[in-house]
């Protein structure tokens, strides 16, 4: 997850200074990637242990932003 | 290419939740149960994207390069694959061993990813900077 928005960050900054369609692309990749990383990983940053329902649910929202 | 994910995203996420199976928590350890056809769908999809459109493409800037270049893309290239393996491994994982197995592929992949991001600064550090 980390990676992934040092990912973004660093090409975002990079597209700051000269465009290119490719790196525009690999930005929002690994700016989504990280979105459903964080959303997968967050069972482990949340104090309560959450319910198989919410869990079940959560698998289904996170995995829409590894598709987009 | 976007929409062609969006719509089998969608197929994906649809058949998920007809064949909505619980996840269950065992020793610390969670197990997410995914619906069968559900695993093999998402490996197809990340499949499609990582390894052959993204490690492809970096395989391809690999073969038109050369030196440092070369070995940042091959590494790249190399880092693509082993997630889209490690990846969708999580999605059909049914024991411990088998998640286990799944991460050590992902934090493999990672640390190819990084070294080829930072391959310039270990070439310059090895004195191989040309």
């Amino acid at each position: 997850m980390l990676v992934s928005f040092a990912g973004y960050l660093k090409l975002r900054f990079t597209l700051r200074s000269s465009d290119n369609e490719t790196l525009r692309h690999f930005k929002n990749f690994f700016g989504w990637f990280g979105v459903f990383q964080l959303f997968m990983a967050w069972p482990m940053f949340v104090p309560v242990v959450l319910s198989s329902v919410k869990l079940g649910a959560l698998y289904i929202v996170s995995h829409v932003f590894l598709y987009v | 290419m976007f929409w062609l994910n969006i719509v089998a995203g969608g197929v994906i996420s649809f058949v998920n939740i007809v064949y909505w199976t619980l996840p269950e928590i065992e020793s610390n350890l969670l197990l997410y149960n995914v619906g069968a056809p559900v695993g093999p769908m998402i490996g197809v999809l990340v499949g499609l994207n990582m390894a052959v459109l993204a490690g492809g493409f970096f395989a391809k800037m690999a073969w038109d390069r050369s030196g440092e270049d070369r070995m940042k893309f091959v590494l790249l290239a190399l880092g693509m694959f082993t997630m889209t393996v490690g990846g969708p491994l999580h999605d059909n994982a049914s024991t411990f061993l088998m998640y286990v197995v799944a991460d050590v592929l992902i934090s493999v992949s990672i640390l190819l990813i990084l070294s080829g991001l930072y391959v310039s600064w270990v070439y310059s550090r090895l004195g191989l900077k040309e």
